[in-house]
């Protein structure tokens, strides 16, 4: 290809000191002036030039420098003779030397800009008068009044423009007087100018701020930010990129105020709890998530790294346009789109080795022994017989390994006028920390999108994640066999591993009476304890008892056409599908460990889960502007309907040994066989939803919108099947006003309100408001195995059911000053939700002992912070960003028929955490520990005034003995705040950043002694200062005290989890231009990163972020899985 | 073109605005029910609703087993150690209130065993003999339900016909109201010959139903719970000398799995060897609750056959030294109907021995154990289900032995001034006990032959408050809790009671009935709480 462009066919500019050209290819243009703006100026430094040429014309020289090198020229024949002969010899000479040779004493100016050279001509005379066409130059700066070289000016409509000179001028010519100029430059809020009858156009670009301009998802259609009313919390792709995470959900963590990430379990592929201003009823309060649309309540195929976007609804306003579902927030997840250019071909790929973050302090072998004799739960002659007197096993070196995890995604986009497109792969592996490849999650997803304009009025476009993942977990959170609480619990004295020839008596009684002891790989017996007989055993016994493999695929996406009858009107029509295929495999092998953890049989089983959504969405988009009213309206209808299957089978003996034979398929005739099949009934929903939203001068701002919902009969009947969830929010941007002081320290305040319905239909479902006769279990009138099928109604019937309802006001500011520098949003919101569903208990005389009623109310209050900075200081460029957001939860209002409900049980302690008026959703429950008796160990318990003495209906009176009525609120496991930093900083090539995210005033239950089971190992908090006879002022009972049993479930077992984690400090290096070039790539990036590298906590367990369920269990730490901690090295090319 | 598009878009949408998808909404059905307008019809429907009966009743087994037994002087409620099942501890030591899960449970298990009884009496026409027989039955269970809770919580809401939402918070029914109904429905059920009845002791064809004798015994003892001693001698004489009914000669296995529907049990409810079903008998856990608690006994013997004690047990329900006692002082410390009642340690290490003595691992010890090891509950492997990892078993669990016909018919027969007759039947018990026969008899004595007789068997906690004796037996209950950590090196047990409460015991005036249960009281305005709580 010719690279350099003669201009000729344009006649001589008549201007100013210096001479640009009109060029015809806008397009290009803005190409080049993006490179030459942005490329840095070291090609022209080195690029070492060799010519020996006897009269040739300029032309010939340009020609044969651009054949040596990648400079090529710009010029207009018409202005530079270029058929001047000249004659040039060069060894080794820099670009400059040549240019100066070949034009010194001509009128010929050079300009360069990277490996554009951009020939022109100072302006002599002024000639234009003859000309009929009207030419239009000017002078375009930044804010701060320096000129901005190759801005692009274009003509609006045209082909036609020009790029601003080093002095930051531009000239256009036969241009008429109803033409725009339109400046653009990257990074550059792009302006618009009537020509007019002006000569000259002087132009100030500002830079773009951080997305007052940009716009934000809303739901059924986007806004620009400066417009937004409601409270809608932005997390972009960059905060996405090159983290650890696998799931998106992970993303919001710390990034955004108001947005809480439980992550309940470390474990590969593990899923997070989202929680969006706080936790509004009894049930699950999982958001609603969107993906390009499409509702769906699991993200897990989203890969990242494919995120374009993610807005979190938080106010009810701005949630309420999803009506039923959107009680409890909403997330509207943008998958990347191609963008119009040139197509890129990119590569992310992230090395990463785990490791196990902290190891909480247990009882080591001396310890345990001095514990367990104290209290009288061991003897020493026992000890003596089965501990050798050296064993010290420390549980988490055996469970434990640096493991690895690698991440791959391709991606290809690119777009014209027309259409765009881009297609990513992306490739996931991960191993757990547990040792050896039992905890694995794999992952591949494809995603494909496109659109294409068929035409100016219609545009058709499909969005799809495909997914295929693998997975295979560990025993994790369970009082009954955590792999994860075997770590802690286990007895050091036990060695981990014996050889066949050492095999302990007890073992080889056990081997000699049939038992089938289990080895690890190389064949040594996994140690048995013969001092601590419980669920939990040998953990890496515990992994290898069972093989467990679940397996799935998942398509989700969605395919719309948009049409444009006429001017600004859009109807959309979508369609959106998701189907996902489940199946889990386990086989449990035969063992024995102990009487209580033991297998005698085979177990092999499968379940298959399969899930088919889709939904049809249509929707039409209206905007109307007139001088300063702009109006936006929006109307639509929805449909939905879901559909999913299960059967589960399982049996417990195979016809043969091998491996090959573990599988349904082999089960022997006499094998005891159990199939069951779910089949969850078709649901249905169909919704009305309207918006409609006015803007005035941008100065005044009002939103408003209602959703209509109907469900099918399986949540509620017919006669309230509909429910309404209306609207509304303003806006005041004060600094609009031509009263507001013009000044740097503020640019923009907007002040907003909001207040809007929600709704939620949690436990509402498969028919609960009625009554019918169900066959449930049966009964064997003989010896014979034969049933009986036994029928009767399940429950009483309560027509007056209806959806849950959560009401919200939100009042906010958003700030921005400092040339935009700084950004400050500041929000209020109170949140109501009131008709909680509750399964309830009527009156036992009822016979009946469940009807789900609405019952209860919740409250939820909080501030949100949110502040920003950045600024670019020369080369260096930085941004802090912090979030911080208070919640304050309460249970306003339950029922007076119901008491309190329970949550969490410890064994069978149960109500651990309980869900009751007045106090915060679930919040944990126990005896409040005053002291330990420095006469006997044992710890004391407040009595609680239980009596009432003198009937007035409050209790004055201790009842002098501490029963379950003396339990009271002990903590919560909802945080009073959580908040995240994160700082990016760059400077030439490198890249910085530090990202942490913490969480404040959350407690933890720690359930990991349980009361039957008093041999198991202890944190070692229970050992130091304990109560012994020579420490009798001590903050810890005794073993084996008097009221253990309450002791475990006391203020002592509830603890601080608050914690602050550096998730990530990242450092990157961007190779130069120059070098990526000769990789044949146009830019290469690697960088290293330790991840959830420094925690800082006080709790004594593996990981306070871990440590939580969801739901009623939130914050019981029953032995979770802890998040790694990891070290990162990664790459980032594009080509 | 483009018009026509637009046009059909429109159509489109227009269709589907005018709530074409609206109806769709209705068209989703119910899976896998009946509308209760539908059924309450057929003989099949019949079948199936007293089913519901049966299965309701059987899934009382649990509570009843240990809300009765553990409020008796006969056992310590045990486990792993202390707070291992606070509720049944509480209850043990008479230290627990109206919120204790076992005793609310039982009360609400027995009010579903009403409500499903009351929809299957209100709701069929008695126009055949399955629908005459389900109401017959229903009527059985009722009266039981009844029974039961006005002896343990005395004026309870009186409840016989389902509730509409208005009528939910109903007030203390009326004592004597209630009796009428229990002796009402019993009667009926007995008089209506729809009920079952065996051909002869050996039959087992009635199997798990509900016979005409079981009515007939559950009224005679109410009757006897209501001192009509003569109405009541002459119901359970009809049972007596029905024939139908007698003593088996093996004790050691009245509520084994052997003796399932055998000639001495009045009612049981069933659980049978069904691998597939395991956990659908109704026996979960009960019987891991009530074993041998086994990691703190070596019982590894059973693996290598030496014994058939299952190592599943969690060490619940340990027979009392007093009960122990009470036995040596009737029938020596070789007695017959000990020695198939309860075990020594002593007794216990000779089990599996020599190659697999069953005894305490060094350094354990037993919570809630005073040395005596239960063993007409033990926890046996050929009575475990296929495929329950041990947590299911396959014995009935009887309601009503014919032991206890026999004991209720002498107090009867002796209070109404029959005393040949309360002779002949307390002897035969005693015969079969392998005790000589009493000359002559008085209450005491038929108190004493009960207690033994039936000891954990649920019966003893009611007959102490009937008979006014619960204060002087129960009043210490709780007071220590002992351990039990085998031999000293006297060859003696080591028990010591290192726990102890200061409130504990039986109170005169407030444990004769027990709470209504704090959810009750919570969600019902209208009832009053039982005196003294």
């Amino acid at each position: 290809m010719k690279k350099n462009q003669d201009l000729s066919g344009y006649t001589k500019f008549p201007g100013l000191k210096k001479l640009f050209r009109i060029m015809k290819l806008t397009p290009f243009l803005i190409l080049i002036s993006i490179i030459s703006v942005f490329a840095n100026k070291i090609y022209s430094q080195s690029k070492m030039l060799n010519l020996n040429m006897e009269k040739v014309t300029v032309r010939e020289v340009l020609s044969k420098i651009e054949n040596q090198s990648e400079f090529h020229f710009m010029y207009s024949g018409e202005v530079i003779n270029v058929n001047r002969l000249v004659s040039i010899n060069v060894q080794n000479a820099k670009i400059d030397e040549v240019l100066k040779s070949l034009f010194t004493g001509t009128d010929v100016l050079y300009t360069l800009k990277d490996r554009l050279i951009v020939l022109a001509i100072p302006e002599q005379t002024e000639n234009f008068t003859t000309q009929q066409q009207r030419k239009v130059t000017g002078k375009v700066t930044d804010a701060s009044g320096l000129p901005l070289p190759g801005v692009t000016v274009a003509v609006k409509g045209t082909s036609a423009g020009a790029i601003t000179d080093a002095g930051g001028f531009y000239v256009i010519s036969n241009i008429s007087s109803d033409a725009t100029l339109q400046f653009s430059f990257v990074g550059m809020k792009t302006q618009e100018i009537p020509v007019l009858n002006k000569n000259s156009i002087d132009v100030e670009l500002t830079e773009e701020s951080i997305g007052l301009e940009e716009v934000v998802a809303i739901g059924y259609g986007v806004q620009r930010r400066s417009d937004l009313t409601g409270a809608i919390s932005q997390v972009k792709a960059n905060d996405m990129e090159n983290r650890t995470i696998t799931r998106p959900e992970q993303a919001l963590q710390g990034k955004t105020a108001g947005v809480q990430i439980i992550q309940t379990s470390g474990a590969p592929g593990s899923t997070a709890t989202v929680r969006i201003r706080g936790y509004s009823t009894n049930a699950s309060s999982d958001p609603l998530y969107v993906v390009d649309g499409l509702r769906t309540t699991d993200i897990s195929s989203v890969d990242p790294n494919n995120i374009e976007s993610m807005e979190v609804l938080k106010d009810a306003a701005s949630a309420a346009i999803y009506g039923a579902q959107a009680g409890n927030g909403v997330v509207l997840i943008t998958t990347k789109k191609g963008k119009k250019g040139t197509g890129k071909i990119s590569y992310d790929f992230q090395y990463v080795t785990n490791q196990l973050n902290r190891i909480p302090k247990v009882m080591n072998a001396e310890e345990y022994i001095n514990y367990m004799t104290e209290g009288n739960h061991i003897t020493t002659e026992e000890i003596s017989a089965v501990w050798d007197g050296e064993t010290d096993t420390d549980w988490s070196d055996v469970a434990f390994e640096n493991s690895l995890m690698q991440k791959h995604n391709l991606s290809f986009q690119g777009g014209n006028e027309r259409g765009s497109y881009n297609l990513s792969l992306s490739y996931l592996d991960q191993n757990g920390i547990v040792k050896g490849d039992k905890d694995v999650y794999s992952r591949l997803t494809a995603m494909i999108n496109g659109d294409y304009n068929i035409n100016d009025w219609l545009k058709v476009g499909t969005t799809n994640v495909i997914e295929r993942w693998k997975s295979k977990s560990v025993s994790e959170n369970s009082e009954y066999g955590s792999l994860l609480a075997s770590v802690l619990t286990m007895d050091p004295l036990t060695p981990a591993y014996f050889t066949e020839d050492n095999l302990p008596d007890y073992m080889q009684t056990y081997l000699s009476s049939g038992k089938v002891l289990l080895k690890d790989e190389t064949g040594r017996y996994y140690g048995l304890s013969e001092i601590y007989k419980a669920d939990q055993v040998h953990p890496l016994l515990m992994r290898d008892r069972t093989d467990a493999d679940s397996q799935g695929a998942s398509v989700i996406g969605t395919i719309y056409a948009d049409f444009k009858p006429f001017k600004n009107f859009t109807i959309t029509s979508k369609l959106g599908y998701r189907g996902s295929f489940n199946s889990s495999y386990y086989f449990d092998y035969i063992y024995y460990a102990n009487d209580v953890a033991k297998n005698d049989n085979i177990g092999v089983g499968r379940t298959n889960y399969n899930s088919l959504y889709y939904q049809w969405e249509n929707f039409a988009n209206y905007m109307y502007d007139i001088s300063d009213h702009h109006l936006t309206a929006m109307l639509g209808i929805s449909y939905s309907e879901p559909y999913s299957t299960t059967v589960t089978a399982s049996g417990n003996a195979v016809t043969n040994d091998d491996p090959t034979f573990r599988d349904l398929d082999y089960l022997t005739a006499t094998a005891t066989k159990s199939v069951s099949g779910g089949y969850s009934d078709t649901g249905r929903q169909f919704s009305y939803f309207g918006r409609l939203s006015y803007n005035f001068a941008d100065k005044y701002l009002i939103q408003a919108s209602l959703r209509r919902d109907a469900s099918d009969l399986s949540v509620l009947p017919s006669e309230n099947r509909w429910g309404n969830f209306p609207a509304i929010s303003t806006g005041y941007v004060v600094s609009n006003e031509n009263f507001f002081p013009k000044s740097i320290f503020v640019s923009f305040l907007k002040l907003r309100a909001s207040w809007g319905q929600n709704g939620s239909i949690g436990p509402l479902s498969n028919f609960s408001y009625r009554a019918s006769i169900s066959s449930d279990g049966s009964y064997p009138y003989s010896d014979e195995i034969a049933y009986q099928v036994a029928s009767y109604p399940s429950t009483l019937s309560n027509s007056e059911l209806t959806w849950e309802t959560s009401e919200q006001l939100d009042l906010g500011v958003d700030l921005r000053g400092f040339n935009d520098r700084l950004t400050f949003s500041f929000d209020y919101f109170d949140k109501k939700t009131k008709d909680l569903l509750v399964e309830t208990t009527p009156p036992f005389e009822t016979g009946v002992s469940s009807v789900t009623v609405n019952a209860g109310n919740v409250s939820n209050k909080g501030l949100e912070f949110e502040l920003g900075w950045s600024e670019r200081i020369n080369n260096f460029s930085y941004s802090i960003r912090g979030n911080l957001a208070t919640l304050k939860n309460r249970v306003t209002y339950l029922d007076p028929t119901i008491s309190r409900i329970d949550g969490a049980s410890f064994h069978t302690q149960y109500g651990i955490t309980v869900f009751e008026q007045g106090f915060p959703v679930w919040y944990m429950r126990g005896f409040e520990l005053t002291d330990i008796d420095d006469a006997t160990g044992d710890p004391v318990f407040v009595d609680q005034l239980t009596v009432d003495t003198n009937g007035d209906g409050k209790p004055d009176m201790a009842d002098g003995s501490i029963t379950d009525d003396d339990k009271v609120m002990l903590g919560s496991g909802i945080p009073d705040f959580t908040y995240g930093v994160t700082i990016n900083a760059s400077y030439k090539g490198f890249d910085l950043l530090l990202f942490g995210a913490g969480s404040e005033g959350n407690d933890i239950y720690n359930c990991l002694t349980r009361i039957d089971r008093p041999r198991g190992n202890k944190l070692k908090v229970f050992y130091d200062d304990r109560w012994t006879t020579s420490n009798t002022d001590a903050s810890k009972p005794r073993p084996n005290a008097n009221g253990e049993d309450k002791y475990w479930i006391s203020s002592d077992a509830v603890m601080d989890g608050s914690f602050f984690k550096v998730k990530q400090i990242q450092l990157g290096y961007t190779l130069p231009k120059t070098l990526s070039k000769k990789l044949y790539m146009s830019s290469l990036r690697i960088y290293t990163s330790l991840d959830d590298w420094f925690v800082f906590t006080n709790y004594p367990g593996f990981d306070p972020e871990a440590s939580a369920g969801s739901t009623s269990s939130l914050g019981v730490d029953k032995g979770s899985y802890p998040n790694s901690k990891k070290v990162v090295f990664g790459i980032n090319v594009t080509f | 073109m483009r018009t026509k598009l637009i046009y059909l878009i429109g159509i489109v949408f227009g269709m589907v605005f005018l709530g074409a998808c609206e109806s769709l909404l209705d068209e989703v059905e119910q899976q896998g029910t009946t509308s209760i307008e539908n059924f309450y019809q057929t003989d099949a429907d019949a079948e199936e609703a007293i089913a519901a009966v049966y299965l309701q009743w059987r899934s009382q087994a649990f509570n009843d087993f240990f809300l009765k037994n553990t409020l008796s002087d006969d056992i310590y409620s045990g486990g792993g150690s202390r707070g291992d099942n606070s509720t049944l501890e509480q209850l043990s030591e008479f230290r627990f209130s109206s919120s204790n899960s076992t005793m609310s449970d039982y009360f609400s298990g027995l009010y579903t065993l009403i409500y499903r009884s009351n929809l299957v009496i209100n709701n069929f026409t008695d126009d055949t003999e399955a629908k005459r027989r389900a109401i017959a039955e229903a009527k059985v269970a009722r009266g039981w339900a009844y029974f039961n809770l006005v002896t343990l919580w005395g004026p309870v809401p009186f409840v016989i016909s389902e509730l509409s939402p208005s009528e939910y918070q109903q007030p203390n029914g009326n004592i004597s109201e209630m009796w009428e109904q229990i002796e009402t429905d019993l009667s009926e059920a007995a008089a209506s010959g729809a009920l079952a009845e065996k051909s002869s002791a050996g039959d087992k064809t009635t199997g798990a139903r509900l016979t005409k004798h079981a009515a007939l015994s559950f009224l005679g003892k109410a009757q006897v719970f209501q001192g009509k001693y003569s109405e009541a001698a002459t119901t359970l004489k009809s049972v007596v000398n029905s024939g139908k009914y007698e003593l088996i000669g093996d004790y050691e296995n009245v509520l084994r799995k052997v003796e399932d529907f055998g000639p001495e049990n009045i009612f049981e409810v069933n659980s049978i060897n069904d691998g597939e079903n395991a956990f659908n008998q109704g026996t979960t856990i009960l019987g891991n609750m009530y074993g041998w608690r086994s990691d703190r006994l070596n019982l590894s013997g059973y693996w290598s056959g030496a014994h058939d004690l299952y190592p599943g047990g969690w060490g619940f329900a340990n027979p009392r030294a007093n009960l122990y006692e009470a036995f040596v002082e009737m029938e020596g410390t070789d007695g017959y109907r000990l020695n198939a009642t309860m075990k020594t340690y002593q007794q216990v290490m000779t089990i599996g021995a020599p190659a697999a003595p069953v005894t305490v691992n060094a350094g354990t010890s037993l919570y809630g154990h005073e040395g005596y090891f239960n063993w007409k509950w033990r926890f046996l492997g050929s009575e475990v289900i296929a495929n329950s990892w041990g947590l299911a078993t396959d014995n009935n669990y009887r309601i009503m032995r014919y032991a206890e016909v026999l004991l209720l018919a002498a107090e009867a027969c002796l209070l109404s001034g029959d005393d040949g007759n309360a002779l002949n039947y307390i002897n035969q018990i005693r015969t079969r006990a392998q005790l000589p026969a009493l000359p002559g008899i008085t209450l005491d004595e038929i108190k004493k032959e009960k207690r033994l007789e039936l000891c954990i068997e649920q019966v003893r906690f009611q007959d102490l408050v009937r008979w006014g004796d619960a204060a002087a037996a129960l009043s210490d209950q709780g007071q220590s809790i002992p351990i039990f950590s085998g031999l000293g090196n006297d060859g003696s047990n080591v028990v010591s009671y290192p726990y102890s409460n200061s409130t504990y015991g039986f109170k005169t005036g407030k444990h004769e009935l027990l709470p209504f249960p704090e959810h009750e009281m919570n969600v019902n305005q209208n009832i009053i709480q039982n005196p003294g709580w």
